[in-house]
Parts: C-alpha cells; sequence; structure tokens
C-alpha cells in the first residue's frame, strides 16, 4: 500500500514538473510592468541576465517619460503555437500595450526556441517605427549576437537603437513644431484665467460702488470718517463705523465685524494647518507603484526575423 | 392639432425605433464598413509595393521573366477590382479573395525564387521591402479578422428576436464573411 503512495507522489512530481516545461501561453508571460511602472521586461525564464534587465529597465521608462511610447519586451525559452507574430500581437492586445488615444505600443518578443525576434508596433506607431527600420535594427544589431546565443549583448543593442530611433524621431517633430508658434488652444487657459480675472475685478468694485453710495443724494461720495469699537469676542471685532457723504454731509452708521488676527485664540488661527497640509499631500513619488497599460491597440506592423 | 399629432408621431417613432435596435443596427453595420474599408486598405498597400518589388528584383536575375510577368499581371486584376461593403455578397467577396489571393501566391513563388539570388538577398533595399511585404501579409490578416469579427457581431444581431422583424423591415441584410484562404489547404508543392 505504501508503494502506490510513493508511486503517486513520483507521478505528481513529474505532472508538476511538465506543467512548468510547457509552452507558453499569451496569458501566462507575466506581466511585471503591472506591480511596478518602471520594469518592462518579463523575463520568467531568465534568458536575460538582472543587469540586463535592469538597463532595459531604465532605458524605457526614460523613453516613456519622453515620448509616451509603452513597450514591452517579453523573452521566454518557448511558445505555444510557434508562431512569432501571433504570440506577440496578441500579448499586446490583450495587455493593451500604448495609450488608447494614440495607440503607441511596442511590443519586443525573442523566443529562443523558435530562435526568433520579433517586433510589433501599434497603429499609432507603424508610421514613426517603420516595419523596415524594425527588420534593419534586428538584421544590424540584434541577429549577429543572437545566432551566437548572446541573448544579453543582442537584446540590450536593439533596444539601444529603438531608443535612439525613437528619441530622434521624437526630437525631429518638436523642433519642427516650435516654429509655429503657440497655437489658439496653448492661450486658452491663460484667456480663462483673465475673464475670471476681470469678472472678479468687476465684482469687487461694484462692491465698492455700493458701499460708498449716498442714500440721500445717490452720489458715491460716501467718506469713513470715525469708528467706535464696541467689542472683540473670540477674536471677531465689532464697531461702530461713521460714514460721511463729502457731497451732501449726510452720515451714516454702520456696525462692522471683522476678524482682529492679531488676538486669534480661538478664531482662525489657520495658517500652520495649511504648512502641514504640505507635508503629507504627495504619496505618488514612490517608485514601487503598480503601472498600466493604456489599451492601445494593434494592427500587424512591425516585422520579425528569424537568426 | 395636426401638428401635434406630427410631433407625437415623431416621438413615438424615435423612441420604438431606438428601443427596436435600429441605432444598433446602423451602428454595427457602420462597423463592418469601416473593417471592411481597413481591409482595402491593407490590400490596396500591397499593390503599392509590388512595382518597387518588381524593379529591384529585376535589376538583379536574369531568367526569372515569367514569375514577374505573373505578379505584374496578378496585381492589375486585383486594382481593377473593387467591392463595396454595402452591396457585399458572398459570391462576389469570393471572387475579391480568389484574386487577392492570386496575388499572394504569386508574391511568394517571387520570394522563392529570389532565394537563388544571394546578391539580391543581401541588399538592403530588397531586405526592407521584403520586411514591409511581410508586415503588410500581417495586416491584411489582422483587419481580415476583424472585419469577420465585427461582420459576426452585426449578423448575430441582426438574427436575434425580435431585431430580426426589424431588420427585414429596414433591408438590413446577413452579410458574408471571409473563408480560410483557398491556397492554405493545399501543402505546398516540392520540385527538384
Amino acid at each position: 500500500m505504501k508503494k502506490h503512495y510513493i508511486i503517486l507522489t513520483i507521478c505528481a512530481i513529474f505532472c508538476i514538473l511538465q506543467t512548468w516545461a510547457y509552452p507558453y501561453k499569451v496569458s501566462e508571460i507575466p506581466m511585471v510592468h503591472l506591480q511596478d511602472r518602471t520594469r518592462y521586461v518579463s523575463n520568467p525564464d531568465g534568458i536575460l541576465s538582472v543587469q540586463t534587465v535592469n538597463s532595459i529597465d531604465s532605458i524605457l521608462y526614460a523613453l516613456e517619460q519622453k515620448t509616451g511610447i509603452e513597450t514591452l519586451v517579453v523573452a521566454v525559452n518557448e511558445i505555444e503555437g510557434g508562431d512569432c507574430f501571433e504570440f506577440a500581437l496578441q500579448l499586446g492586445k490583450q495587455n493593451g500595450v500604448g495609450k488608447k488615444e494614440t495607440n503607441n505600443g511596442l511590443v519586443i518578443l525573442l523566443v529562443t526556441q523558435e530562435r526568433c525576434i520579433q517586433f510589433v508596433t501599434g497603429y499609432g506607431l507603424e508610421g514613426i517605427l517603420p516595419d523596415a527600420i524594425c527588420r534593419r535594427i534586428q538584421t544590424q544589431h540584434m541577429n549577429p549576437y543572437f545566432g551566437k546565443a548572446d541573448w544579453d549583448t543582442g537584446m540590450l543593442a536593439g533596444i539601444r537603437a529603438v531608443n535612439s530611433y525613437l528619441r530622434n524621431y521624437h526630437d525631429g517633430t518638436e523642433n519642427g513644431k516650435r516654429p509655429t508658434g503657440f497655437s489658439a488652444s496653448d492661450y486658452y487657459p491663460f484667456i480663462f484665467a483673465g475673464i475670471i480675472f476681470i469678472v472678479f475685478f468687476i465684482f469687487a468694485y461694484k462692491n465698492q460702488r455700493r458701499k460708498n453710495r449716498c442714500p440721500h443724494c445717490k452720489k458715491h461720495t460716501l467718506r469713513r470718517t470715525d469708528s467706535r469699537f464696541i467689542s472683540n469676542i473670540n477674536g471677531i471685532r465689532k464697531e461702530e463705523v461713521v460714514y460721511t457723504c463729502a457731497h451732501c454731509g449726510y452720515t451714516v452708521v454702520h456696525e462692522e465685524e471683522s476678524h482682529d488676527d492679531h488676538d486669534g485664540f480661538g478664531g482662525r488661527g489657520g495658517g500652520p494647518i495649511i504648512f502641514g497640509g504640505g507635508l503629507f499631500g504627495r504619496g505618488n513619488g514612490g517608485g514601487f507603484n503598480g503601472g498600466s497599460f493604456g489599451g492601445g491597440d494593434f494592427g500587424g506592423g512591425g516585422s520579425g526575423s528569424k537568426f | 392639432m395636426k401638428n401635434l399629432m406630427r410631433l407625437f408621431f415623431v416621438i413615438i417613432s424615435i423612441t420604438t425605433l431606438s428601443s427596436c435596435g435600429y441605432n444598433s443596427m446602423v451602428e454595427k453595420e457602420e462597423a463592418v464598413n469601416t473593417a471592411w474599408s481597413n481591409v482595402e486598405n491593407q490590400y490596396q498597400r500591397r499593390a503599392d509595393l509590388i512595382p518597387n518589388l518588381v524593379n529591384t528584383v529585376k535589376g538583379y536575375t536574369t531568367h526569372e521573366q515569367e514569375t514577374l510577368e505573373s505578379v505584374v499581371n496578378a496585381r492589375s486584376k486585383a486594382t481593377q477590382i473593387t467591392l463595396n461593403a454595402e452591396n457585399m455578397t458572398p459570391e462576389k467577396l469570393k471572387e475579391y479573395q480568389a484574386i487577392q489571393g492570386e496575388v499572394g501566391s504569386a508574391l511568394s513563388r517571387l520570394l522563392a525564387v529570389t532565394e537563388n539570388y544571394p546578391e539580391l538577398k543581401a541588399n538592403q533595399n530588397f531586405q526592407e521591402l521584403q520586411a514591409q511585404l511581410e508586415g503588410t501579409e500581417n495586416r491584411i490578416s489582422v483587419e481580415r479578422r476583424n472585419f469577420n469579427q465585427a461582420t459576426q457581431d452585426y449578423n448575430t444581431y441582426i438574427r436575434k428576436f425580435p431585431n430580426n422583424l426589424f431588420a427585414g423591415m429596414f433591408g438590413f441584410e446577413k452579410k458574408p464573411y471571409f473563408e480560410a484562404e483557398a491556397g492554405n489547404e493545399k501543402a505546398p508543392e516540392v520540385k527538384f
């Protein structure tokens, strides 16, 4: 009876080992970017070294900060179906690599058993990174190393080439746009702020006018001439103010309240709290919160090659 | 009073039409049309690449006149046919697919022939043309799949009850699908 158990456990262990060795499905590729937004390389089989992964991550993070292009790099031993293009396309589509509005996702897939390197570009990236350029980067920078199974050097060289190409393109379009100056939409915030300022100004002015209007001769010539202190409760200061019209000599007496900031015991006293807000206000600066892909779509652009 | 009745009628028809799925049918039909124009775009893109490819290959090869001609002929046939998404029938789509399939097979014959010319294969211009051509074939298959999905969505919607009643009334008809490429069923022939 005991023997059976031993055989069963051995079988179970073999089954587990078997499932480990199985080729990856698209949904089984771990998305490290979702846990940590500074990471872009999914390297579940340890094909790339830690240093390479780190340098690629930092290159791609800087690239996204600068151009907004979202990249996913996947390096695995084996994939289900063995079709590198289809696999890379589904990786991009199902994870929504790239921004939704611009579809600027890029998927780079290396499958060592299939001996293939595949780039897939989102709809919006097809024009920026054409198929021919993808192929050129692969044949010039990656395949010579991949052919010798030097995955680290090849992948890093390829990513560097992609990065510099996209950066140059980005800088080129930036410089191209500059001379045209501001567009109308750049002015909107200023126009809006200006309108608010003017409206505020008008209100303040009207209020002032209303305040110094003489109820007797209807001229705006009331001046403050005298005041008498009444009370100061909890920092609220009450006083009687006398206004005299400069035109007809009519006098008005108002009771006015004002906040006394010098004696602010339980009154306002809010200054330090506002400063205190600055200490705790931001919790987003850390580098370890999860990222997300924007939901970009792919139309089959990009290029793949065998080495 | 007449105006009031008319207004009443308009309001009733707006509410009932949107609830019977008329608007959704229009939306889904438009999605099919868009998907179809994407398919046509990609076929057009392939046709635009061919003259450039043929010229490049011509410069390096001497005995491949026949293969080159078949590509050019297939292309000129394919550029003449246009298919409108609105009056698409299964027969028309099949014909379109057959003609585009000829271009595809003529191209793959041409690319197979180029394997014999190492100088041509080393030419950067040719390599990039080839990359573009492969990318276009990929795009064609993606857009065809998108078209089939949009069509399936539309077909399923108009055939469901009670939408089928209204679909018949307003002339929404079932649309055909792309079928798997005819050439793919046969295993490639190897000649020595």
